[in-house]
């Protein structure tokens, strides 16, 4: 099957997809969209369904991609949302700049915002994915992740781009083992990107099995343990790794390639260096410095700027701007330090609280207990209850391991956190940590199974 | 219940839910382990006061004696004024 679509905006480049194929996915939906401007996909990845959205999007039209787990009213707030765009554009001249393409950002650092992407930085970055991976009509990905997630573009767009094959597991059946087992062993996939839930799923699923037809494994979306990324190197014995560090607005920016060796080895991965086209720089208390060409060891905020950025967020009908710097670079609310030619990720800005006067980053917290390797996942909280604060920590039981008690967690905790972010109260989950839509760990849920409690 | 355990029992049931009194070491470090913090340690002062009836307002404090279960347990039995106070 072909998708090489003609745009009706002939100044547009378009997106063009080769005869790659989908398996797994399902297509549940009736409706025909042919020739509206804009359309709102809540389903599982299939073929049909991204055939007709870069139809779509190659029409100058909006296409958005929520959760399939988001519930009516979510969808009825973005349906308005995009409706409205796609109206506005239809009677400007902005539709003849080409389609958009509208995923929601994941919502765990603040209320979700619908993210816009245009078709020809989307097309840029699908060249750069097909290209640096080598994805040809062989490769067989296993995407594990929803395609509202950014990472799809990657291991779904890009894939189909250059003809390949996509294995759409299903998200909701990511903690069966027989279902995931069965997916590795049926499709014999050479691509798999993972986040760290979904790393974790994999692991748990395969136990001691080794899938020597895996070329490439991309870890993405957060921090692995080095005891789960050695296992990681037993799982796919021939493969290459990379670290891959972006955010919904600006997509992927900053890649580290390593050696199963190096990845299992190293006790914090760097998280890259730019991505082609991509320009990344640290701000240190105001002194701009781009990577790279920096020589001195420093501390600071990652700023970045892609060829591939988002335009804005979707809001009351038109585009509303990035929140840019003066030097038109995206703040990533992230701490980075960069030393010895290395760039590491420190935790985000926006996670740092304040504990009894003393600044804690709640990641940092969340980093340690996972370096213990007496868990598998770990969620921080602070709660603010009149005159006291605490800091909560919820975690899971260790891949290939048992439940540990608070105590023994506290002990290995607390020889590497200061008394001041030692967490307060520990909660343990014998089971996974339910997930947000785009399979990060959902700490409104969390908080809420441990007021339950 | 000999006095340490108690402390343990309340420690446990009020700072730190998610472990039990005999998981808990004589000598472990409360404050770098999380489970009391500066906040709870007066908390903890205050249930020793009415617990053994200890004039904590007129004697001398050392915060370092209160780290730990033996360290809080040597303070109550060198403070309490209660029937058991020797």
């Amino acid at each position: 099957m072909s998708m090489t679509v003609t745009s009706v905006h002939t100044a547009v480049t378009g997106l063009s997809l080769e005869p790659g194929t989908i398996v797994e996915g399902e297509d549940e939906r009736k409706d025909d969209i042919t020739g509206r401007e804009y359309g709102i996909y809540r389903a599982a990845k299939n073929r049909h369904l991204i055939d007709e959205c870069v139809s779509l999007l190659n029409r100058g039209g909006v296409a958005a991609l929520v959760p399939t787990s988001a519930s009516a009213a979510y969808v009825e707030t973005i349906a308005e949302q995009v409706e409205q765009f796609a109206r506005t554009r239809s009677t400007s001249t902005n539709a003849s700049e080409g389609g958009v393409l509208a995923l929601p950002t994941s919502g765990s650092t603040g209320a979700p915002k619908l993210v816009a992407l245009p078709v020809t930085g989307l097309a840029h970055f699908l060249n750069w994915g097909s290209e640096y991976f080598g994805f040809e009509d062989a490769t067989v990905s296993l995407s594990l992740s929803p395609w509202n997630f950014d990472v799809s573009l990657l291991d779904t767009w890009a894939v189909l781009v250059a003809g390949g094959t996509v294995v759409a597991a299903e998200a909701a059946r990511l903690h069966d083992a027989a279902y995931l087992t069965r997916m590795l062993d049926e499709y014999r996939p050479t691509f798999v990107q993972v986040v760290p839930s979904t790393l974790d799923a994999l692991l748990n699923a395969a136990r001691d099995a080794e899938y020597p037809s895996v070329h490439d494994v991309v870890l993405t979306g957060g921090v692995v343990a080095q005891p789960l990324r050695a296992a990681a190197t037993r799982l796919f014995p021939t493969a290459t790794f990379h670290n891959v560090y972006g955010a919904t607005e600006v997509n992927d920016c900053l890649i580290e390639t390593l050696s199963a060796e190096q990845f299992a080895a190293a006790e914090t991965l760097p998280i890259g260096k730019p991505i082609s086209g991509c320009e990344v720089y640290l701000d240190a208390d105001g002194d701009l410095a781009r990577l790279h060409a920096a020589e001195e060891a420093m501390d600071g905020e990652l700023l970045v700027r892609t060829p591939w950025m988002a335009l804005g967020y979707i809001a009351e009908g038109t585009i509303a701007p990035l929140p840019l710097t003066g030097e038109g670079l995206y703040p990533m609310k992230d701490e980075a330090s960069w030393s010895s030619g290395h760039l590491m990720y420190q935790g985000r800005r926006d996670r740092m609280v304040k504990v009894r006067g003393q600044r804690v980053n709640l990641e940092e917290i969340e980093h340690c207990a996972r370096r213990t390797a007496l868990v598998g996942m770990a969620c921080a909280w602070l709660e603010n209850s009149g005159s006291d604060e605490k800091l909560h920590l919820a975690y899971t039981v260790p891949d290939h391991g048992r439940l540990v008690n608070g105590f023994q967690l506290r002990m290995a905790m607390s020889a590497h956190l200061p008394a001041f972010a030692m967490p307060n109260q520990l909660h343990a989950f014998d089971g996974p940590f339910p997930l947000n839509g785009n399979g990060k760990p959902d700490l409104p849920t969390i908080k809420s199974h441990v007021e339950s409690e | 219940m000999s006095t340490i355990h108690e402390v343990k029992q309340y420690i446990v049931e009020t700072f730190a839910t998610d472990i039990t009194a005999d998981q808990l070491p004589d000598d472990v470090d409360l404050l770098t382990t999380g489970i009391l913090t500066s906040v709870t340690t007066v908390q903890l002062l205050g249930w020793c006061a009415r617990t053994y009836k200890i004039p904590i307002n007129t004697i001398p404090i050392n915060p370092d004696e209160l780290k730990t279960p033996e360290g809080i347990t040597g303070f109550i039995a060198a403070n309490r004024t209660d029937a058991l106070a020797s």
